[in-house]
């Protein structure tokens, strides 16, 4: 059998790691064998993602993070890397949505307040971009390393559904990877994107989960006529994380049931 | 645990070059192999069963609508479904590099006919089936070339344009149906084909290479990762997408 997919003896970090996408990601490199290092703002949430990990036999450990704080990521990152003595896959993956889509009177331009704007900012975009300097400062004397980043479909189409802040740092990440992507190219570090679609994830505070008729709308108005489980993620990354992406880098690749049909 | 166990796949082309590596690989994976191809596919199936996998050669031409439903007609008969189908016959590293204002109809049809009317053919023809067993995969083979154009061999660019956008089209139409559709665009490969044309691998070849981010040759095996995921469950709610495997030439 071949060993494409195989991650045994390999590292990951991943951020936003506590649930959802980020947790999904952690748990399917961890199945493929590798040593998965989840970083989360929340600490309960973390705790027991990592006790849930441990409890199926995988090696898990848990960094509290809070990725609006730079120097926080680069020493948990780095700390991470000591700890294992190499780090392979960083996955950029925490992020808020924040702000109304403009279909909504308090998404409109007037209605967006600039705190708001800044936080988003500062999580989606700032945070990423931390989380790639932080990859970058340990994959570079390594000459390897891959870099995930999550993206989204709001990212590569705007929409009426989506708000201003949350689309376009969404937007802003998609350019941080075909950048990074060049300039890490010769130190072996391949850099990528997820843009994900409709997935039943607890984003905006768990509204999908208390508004059934609003998801019924959104899951047929994809191509395959539904909503993703997070579980859905694992099989990308593990593609972008494993060796079976080795000449993928620059991309960011929608995983949306078809919406974009990009 | 093998991706692909059991899972029946047609790939087209796989006779050499790149089908005959995605053949090999999906064999590795577990899948029970239909090689297709206007050549003789023998040596593809003789090195997959010498690694133990199972694979069989049907003779099919993909611009032939009747050798085209044969060759489903008789996969169907053979094990009852069909997994996924893989389009990935075209005519290209036989092309001679010319200016568009050169190229004569009569090649410009036969491209069209291979690499257009050929997937479209299989398309059609493989839909009932999938759409009967409410599951299935298709994966057409598109090109780098589509998303910043490539002198010398317009048709060709023209044709795996025309790929990317019958993959949306098939993939709208079929969703309903449970069936992802997708497609690989890879950049320059060094399959035998483009080895044995002097006119692929010269300058043209390096000028490519120096466009990657990663700055070296792209092998078969470069795009077999990518096809196993896109045959297997791995994929299931990616639809109507082209995923480029370039190394980092175009970026998207």
């Amino acid at each position: 059998m071949s060993k494409l997919f195989d991650l045994t003896g390999k590292t990951a970090f991943v951020t936003g790691a506590a649930s959802g996408l980020g947790y999904a990601m952690a748990e399917g490199f961890a199945e493929h064998g590798a040593l998965v290092t989840l970083a989360d703002a929340n600490r309960a949430g973390l705790d027991a993602a990592v006790a849930k990990l441990n409890a199926a036999g995988h090696q898990a450990m848990a960094v509290e993070l809070d990725v609006r704080e730079p120097a926080a990521i680069r020493s948990a990152v780095a700390g991470a890397a000591k700890h294992y003595g190499k780090m392979d896959i960083v996955v950029a993956n925490a992020g808020i949505t924040g702000g109304a889509p403009i279909s909504e009177e308090a998404g409109h331009i007037e209605n967006i307040d600039l705190e708001t704007w800044n936080n988003v900012v500062k999580i989606n975009q700032t945070g990423v971009f931390a989380t790639l300097q932080a990859a970058a400062a340990v994959m570079k004397p390594q000459k390897s390393g891959r870099i995930i980043v999550t993206a989204s479909i709001s990212g590569l189409r705007t929409s009426e559904v989506s708000g201003y802040p949350y689309t376009v740092t969404k937007a802003a990440v998609i350019h941080m990877v075909h950048l990074a992507a060049i300039e890490l190219a010769p130190y072996n570090i391949l850099v990528n994107g997820v843009a994900p679609g409709p997935f039943m994830t607890n984003i905006a505070g768990g509204r999908l989960f208390r508004e059934p008729e609003r998801v019924k709308a959104m899951a047929n108005s994809v191509p395959l006529k539904r909503m993703a489980d997070p579980q859905e993620i694992k099989g990308l990354a593990l593609l972008l994380a494993s060796g079976a992406g080795s000449f993928i880098t620059g991309q960011v690749i929608p995983i949306d049931g078809g919406s974009t049909a990009l | 645990m093998a991706r692909l166990q059991d899972k029946i796949i047609i790939i087209t082309g796989g006779a050499r070059g790149i089908g005959a590596a995605f053949c090999k690989a999906v064999a590795a994976e577990g899948a029970v192999v239909i090689v297709s191809d206007v050549r003789d596919g023998a040596g593809t199936v003789k090195a997959i069963e010498a690694e133990g996998g199972r694979a069989i050669f049907i003779h099919s031409d993909v611009a032939n609508s009747k050798s085209v439903n044969d060759l489903i007609n008789d996969v169907v008969k053979r094990y009852g479904r069909i997994d996924a189908l893989v389009n990935n016959a075209a005519i290209f590293a036989n092309l001679q590099r010319q200016n568009f204002f050169e190229i004569g109809e009569q090649e410009w049809d036969d491209v069209m006919a291979v690499n257009v009317r050929g997937p479209f053919l299989l398309c059609k023809a493989v839909a009932p089936v999938m759409m009967k067993q409410k599951a299935g995969k298709i994966i057409n083979i598109a090109s780098g070339t589509v998303f910043k154009g490539q002198t010398g061999i317009t048709h060709y660019v023209t044709s795996k344009g025309a790929i990317v956008a019958l993959t949306r089209c098939v993939a709208r139409e079929l969703g309903d149906y449970n069936i992802n559709v997708n497609a690989i665009a890879p950049g320059l490969t060094m399959s035998e084909g483009v080895l044995s044309n002097p006119q692929m691998t010269g300058a043209g070849a390096n000028a490519t290479l120096n466009t990657r981010a990663l700055k070296r040759e792209q092998q078969p095996e470069d795009l077999t990762g990518t096809l196993v995921f896109l045959c297997s469950s791995d994929s299931d709610f990616m639809t109507g997408h082209t995923m480029v495997v370039d190394g980092g030439s175009v970026m998207r």
